[in-house]
This record gives structure tokens, sequence and C-alpha cells, in this order.
């Protein structure tokens, strides 16, 4: 996240083509990662955050009225589309809260800890370093559930190795897109149900 | 758990998400039908996303043309004192040629008719000053640009 003091100036023109973007299709593709990503920061223990809270960060951000001074410029060589560079700036966010909740828990352990950090969790540390074991057992949970769906597990592979793009999973796999895509939804459809990753925010 | 282990789980999980959330190759169908059977109600979220888009570039407006009016008040401060160029003009002409900025996307493109009505002749001048300095400011930045 950029703010004010830093070199590169906040660049007011990309204020007209949000001004103009369909809204409609962007939001479904934002309320589709923003919706995962709570997911994991919840299981994370970072209760305060739904998908719309990063949704309406990151478009805040965009317009250069972020919280303190913070905005995002969007480099059109790196993401061509809005969509898709909304969604990074949602990814940063997610990002900085773990870095946050991270900082939190060290100095929850040094009994240093910053109050103005507290609402990032209402866990003693030791109930962050369950979390953890949780989601240790919870991959294997579900890993239990995919076993012997050979297609499931060849793209469960491609995760454990940080492949999180489905057509990288493709060029990986050997398999066409739209088979990465129904495996993916295979996966979430098995997983789902099971505490906390799959749990969603009221 | 070991610290390798606590990052390692942390980022398969941010992977996985990564890839659930991931919409390049999937169609507006695909995504709605997995949307509502993750219990989502869409159209009330996306009627809530339409809401925060409105209400964050009429704040960016705001900003943008409180940071003109700073600027102006500024220079004025800088430069001699000298009676604007529209004192003289008449509350129609300073209309219509607010109007003319209205048409073009300004920073107060959402201000109506009515509202400009309402307002007294010194603060269309103030009003149409910003606006002159906003265009100015944008001018020289593209020019710095280029």
């Amino acid at each position: 996240m950029v703010n004010g003091s830093e070199e590169k100036k906040y660049d007011p023109k990309i204020r007209e083509e949000l001004d103009n973007a369909d809204w409609q299709d962007i939001s479904l593709r934002l309320l589709r990662y923003a919706a995962n990503k709570a997911k994991m920061l919840r299981a994370l223990g970072i209760t305060d955050t739904g998908p719309e809270d990063l949704i309406q960060e990151a478009i805040s951000l965009a317009y250069g009225i972020g919280p303190n001074n913070t905005y995002r410029n969007w480099n059109k060589e790196t993401y061509p589309d809005l969509a898709g560079f909304l969604i990074s700036v949602i990814k940063s966010i997610v990002n900085h809260k773990k870095e946050q909740r991270e900082k939190f828990k060290l100095d929850l352990l040094d009994k240093t800890f910053d109050k103005d950090l507290k609402h990032l969790s209402p866990e003693s540390p030791e109930e962050l370093v369950t979390r953890e074991h949780d989601l240790m057992n919870l991959k294997q949970a579900i890993y239990e559930l995919i076993k012997g769906d050979d297609e499931v597990e060849m793209v469960w592979l491609c995760l454990e190795d940080g492949i999180s793009k489905p057509r990288h999973i493709a060029e990986e796999t050997g398999y066409d897109i739209t088979r990465v895509n129904n495996i993916l939804r295979r996966l979430r459809r098995k997983s789902k149900g099971l505490a906390p990753i799959t749990e969603q925010r009221h | 758990m070991g610290t390798e282990d606590k990052e390692k789980i942390i980022v398969f999980f941010d992977t996985l998400t990564d890839a659930l959330g991931d919409s390049e190759s999937v169609s507006k169908e695909e995504i709605l039908a997995d949307l509502k059977e993750d219990g989502i109600d869409v159209d009330a979220s996306v009627k809530h996303i339409l809401a925060m888009v409105e209400d964050a570039s009429q704040k960016a407006r705001r900003q943008q043309l409180e940071i003109a009016r700073e600027r102006r008040l500024a220079m004025e401060s800088k430069k001699p004192t000298r009676p604007s160029e529209f004192l003289d003009w008449t509350k129609e002409q300073l209309i219509e040629k607010i109007n003319e900025f209205l048409s073009t996307g300004s920073p107060i493109a959402s201000v109506s008719y009515r509202e400009l009505e309402s307002k007294c002749q010194e603060d269309l001048v103030a009003l149409l000053e910003d606006l002159i300095t906003t265009k100015e400011l944008d001018e020289q930045a593209s020019h710095d640009e280029s």
C-alpha cells in the first residue's frame, strides 16, 4: 500500500475509468475473490473483515481516498483489466492484515503488543497458535475427502507447489482450463462444511 | 509446529483461496452459481458495491475540488489581490459557464442546476474559479507527464 509520502504520486486519471466501469460484472469477480480471502482471514482469527470490507477498502484505495491518505496506482501493463487490478489490491490488503496479525501475535508473546492492533484478534497468542494447528488439521481433513479422486489430487499437488492460477494449473497438469475449473469446483464442494475455512461471515 | 510448517500451511491456504477465488476463465453464470451456492445474497452485495463506488467517487470529487480550492487560496495569498474577472458577471452567466464544466466531467459533475441556483453570486464566482484552477492543474499535470 502506498501513502502520500512516497515518491510516486497518485494518478487521478483512474477515477474516470472507475466511474465508467461495468461494475455489475466487476462486482461478481471481486465478490468471488474477496469471499474466499475473507474465509482465510477468518480461519486465521481475523474476524472483523468480511468480503465487502475488503472490496470497500480496495475501491477507496483505487479512488485515492484510502485510510491515512493511502492509495494504489493502476499499472495497466501488469493488470490490463480493472477487475484484475482491484483483485491485486484486495490481495495486498489481505497480506497486510496477515502481517499485522503475525506482528500482533509476536508482540503478545513479548507482552509489548500495540493496543491499536488489538482489534485484529481477540485471542491470546496460545489461541492464535492453536489456529495454525487447526489449519494443519483442516488441510489434512480436506485431503482425506479428496483422496482417491485422481484429478483433484493432481490439482492439490499444484496448490502445494504454490500454483494458484487455473491457467498455470492447466499448463502443469495438461488438463484444459474448463476441466481445471470443474476440478476446483469439485474441491470447493468437497471441502464445504469444514469449519473454519469454509465458514461464511455474515 | 515449527515456524517453517506454520508458514507453509498459511501459504497453502493462501494459494488455495487464490485458486478458488480466481475468475479469469470462469463465465459470469458460473460465478453467480458458485456465489449463490456459498450462501451469498448476490443482488444485495452487488447493490452494496455499486453504492460503495458511488460514495467513493463523490468523496474523490470533493477531495479534488478541495485541493483546487486550497491551491487557489494559497496562490491568492502569495499574489497581490486582484479582483476576479467574474465579479461583474450575472448569476445566469456564471451558472451557464459552470454548466459548461458540468458537461465535461468536472469534479462537481453531480451538482444539480437547482443547487447552483440556490448559491449566492460570490459562491458561484469561487466555485467557477476552483473549477478553472482544477482544469489548469489537470492540464499542467498532463503537460508535465508528456
